[in-house]
């Protein structure tokens, strides 16, 4: 649980390695860090550094292989695949950098398809948009 | 929800042209030859041999099932991976693409039974018109149409497992790599 109620993350003690060609890189060593509820927080540093990688287990895109993220007073370094794409839906929003578009769908379907397990109802689903 | 992601899987499935329409085609061939071959079976006019054919059918048909889910699965991980990113849980993508892979199966029953129609209609036809024809009014009853489509909707459910198996191997951290990576 969060020491305080306005953290929104937390993370703590979070190390994540990566296999590359044989060579393993140690994207994060014993990360900790706090971010509080409605807090703008801007992350820098060079190329390879573990921004992109300390975002994803922020996330709960990629799982950290130690430590302890706590998301809204939940720890999601150990939650289920599906228990994390809830969380993802109901909490995080994502800017992909490469805009990541179904190329099936049109543009207006690319965004309501976030809506779709969800909200059954035509109406609904364009009241929501 | 399953119905309605489903829905979904239809107009996904249509707007992939290609893959929907050379599938489409090689399911209705199948369905019909393996009808056919039943029919003969049934009735005994090609003798033991038929039987074998409808085994050699059926064996195409799981093949082709297991490599249209695997098509399914593998050329799209990226999109895949991107509707977890956004929250899409195992059990929404497993709808998509069983939505994807029994519409195209359905399809293929579709045209088979248009076409048998069809031929019912042209032969009643020409033999209402006292024009002289050699051709059955039926090409293929109805039992060995039946058995077929039992058996295919058996085999799709055996694409349908595997397709859910790797979906589930399908990491959302995908979605975030760049193109080509």
């Amino acid at each position: 649980m969060p020491v305080d109620k306005d953290t929104m993350i937390e993370a703590i003690d979070v190390n994540k390695e990566y296999r590359r060609s044989g060579a393993i890189i140690r994207a994060l060593a014993d990360v900790s860090l706090t971010i509080k509820a409605g807090e703008f927080v801007l992350v820098q540093g060079p190329t390879g550094c573990g921004k992109s990688t300390l975002l994803n287990v922020l996330s709960g895109i990629d799982i950290p292989d130690s430590g302890k993220i706590i998301f809204d007073g939940e720890n999601i370094a150990r939650a289920t695949e599906d228990r994390l794409s809830r969380i993802r839906r109901q909490k995080i929003g994502f800017v992909f950098q490469d805009f990541n578009l179904i190329p099936t769908l049109t543009a207006i379907e690319n965004v309501e398809s976030l809506l779709w397990p969800t909200v059954y109802e035509k109406k609904k689903l364009k009241t929501a948009l | 929800m399953a119905f309605r992601m489903w829905k979904k899987a239809v107009l996904m499935t249509l707007r992939e042209k290609k893959l929907f329409s050379v599938f489409t085609l090689i399911y209705t061939s199948l369905i019909f030859i393996t009808s056919l071959f039943w029919e003969l079976a049934i009735t005994g006019q090609i003798g033991e041999i038929a039987g074998y054919f409808v085994l050699i059918f059926l064996g195409t048909s799981l093949f082709l099932s297991l490599l249209y889910a695997w098509i399914i699965v593998s050329r799209n991980r990226r999109t895949w991976a991107t509707l977890k990113c956004i929250g899409y849980t195992n059990k929404n993508i497993n709808s998509l693409v069983t939505g994807k892979i029994l519409f195209t199966t359905l399809m293929g029953f579709i045209i088979v039974i248009e076409v048998l129609f069809h031929y019912t209609a042209v032969v009643g036809y020409l033999q209402s018109a006292a024009i002289p024809t050699s051709l059955p009014l039926t090409l293929i009853g109805l039992l060995p149409v039946v058995l077929t489509s039992f058996i295919f909707i058996v085999v799709q459910m055996v694409a349908i497992v595997l397709a859910n198996r790797k979906i589930l191997k399908v990491r959302p951290i995908i979605a975030l790599k760049k193109v080509g990576e």
